[in-house]
């Protein structure tokens, strides 16, 4: 954590909404980043990172400063929407609700869009076949570089729990890929 | 379906890059010769490149505003429904001891139910008044030393308790309960 963060982490404790402002604006990426592959859905995704943001906000006295910051807030974020899975049916993905922009930044042209959207459908439709405690196990292993240690304290499980997941979800994963990719994508995979 | 005889290969193909160069060397082996774990393989490479085609979302321009923005929205919605609460909890109580009232006033007369409340409320007060005067029986036995430090000891924490009690009253009344989750 760099000085500034720590400066602006303190402020926040100390109930500072300016402080607490920045560093959602420091940490917005990866806590909406999770959320939409959590939920699929643009707006139910900006809505849950706006929720997790606000959670820590409220529980930042709490927060012990010797853990990641990012750790925590993801763990926030993650547990937030393995709750919307289980309260709900989420809607599906629509390409017309694609979000506005992504890292890296480029601006692509329509075909690039539909291809990526397609890819984003496909991807998703995969990621919707897991559990939810799996898919964010997955989520953050991949997207995150998270190790097993470091997904078993953000989801608060233990580390054999996150081998065994992880495996499962992974073979449920290769399992569904070929049904659920044109036969150009498995030429190309197999080539 | 795939049958589970395909141990330690198929943990490998899934963590490839953890691998030592003896266990890729076993692990190319078996896949020369095992078409299924071939296809495995060629399934999850598949899967992961698809993950890492996907990229790091990120959220519509102005989401720390409209964070800031929903704050106060969100707090104000937080008294409010502190205060649904709070109302829902004095309803029920109302409503309870309308309950038992009206209990009491079908099983006795009314004249009945106002003379056993008196003879309660006298009986109270008689009780208090022994306590009250045990309790200075007590102090006068007691050595008068010890009488007066039971006595500061006793006024500290009671003020004590009243300045956390008053504290507590203007957090809550000023910012509200906040939840735990």
């Amino acid at each position: 954590m760099s000085t500034k963060e720590t400066e602006w982490m303190q402020a926040a404790q100390k109930g500072d909404e300016d402080a607490f402002a920045n560093l959602v604006e420091m940490y917005e990426v990866p806590v909406y980043n999770l959320c939409y592959r959590m939920l699929d859905n643009p707006q139910a995704a900006e809505d849950a990172a706006q929720e997790t943001f606000w959670r820590a906000f409220q529980a930042i006295k709490r927060y012990d400063p010797e853990r990641s910051f990012i750790t925590w807030l993801l763990s926030i974020a993650a547990h937030y929407c393995i709750d919307q899975h289980r309260r709900r049916r989420l809607p599906t993905f629509a390409l017309d609700l694609l979000p506005e922009e992504s890292v890296p930044f480029i601006t692509p042209g329509i075909e690039s869009i539909v291809i990526r959207g397609e890819e984003d459908s496909r991807l998703h439709k995969l990621l919707d076949l897991l559990k939810p405690e799996d898919r964010a196990i997955l989520i953050l292993r991949y997207w995150y570089e998270f190790s097993e240690i470091e997904i078993s304290q953000t989801l608060s499980l233990s580390v054999s729990a996150v081998k065994s997941r992880l495996h499962r979800a992974r073979r449920c994963l290769a399992e569904q890929y070929r049904t659920a990719q044109p036969q150009a994508v498995l030429e190309e995979v197999a080539s | 379906m795939r049958n589970q005889n395909h141990q330690p290969y198929e943990n490998w193909m899934f963590e490839s890059s953890s691998l030592t160069i003896e266990q890729r060397g076993n692990l190319y082996e078996h896949l020369r010769v095992c078409p299924q774990c071939r296809q495995v393989q060629q399934e999850w490479d598949g899967v992961i490149q698809q993950i890492h085609r996907a990229p790091q979302v990120k959220p519509t321009t102005g989401f720390s505003q409209r964070w800031r923005m929903s704050v106060d929205a969100r707090r104000e919605m937080q008294v409010r429904s502190q205060t649904w609460k709070l109302l829902l909890w004095l309803t029920g109580v109302a409503f309870l001891s309308l309950f038992v009232l009206a209990i009491q006033i079908g099983a006795d007369s009314p004249v009945y139910l106002i003379i056993s409340q008196m003879k309660t409320f006298t009986r109270a007060v008689a009780e208090f008044f022994i306590i009250f005067k045990m309790i200075a029986t007590f102090f006068q036995m007691i050595p008068s030393t010890v009488a007066l430090l039971l006595s500061v000891t006793l006024i500290g924490v009671f003020s004590v308790l009243t300045i956390i009690w008053i504290r507590t009253f203007m957090r809550i009344s000023k910012q509200g309960v906040y939840s735990k989750s």
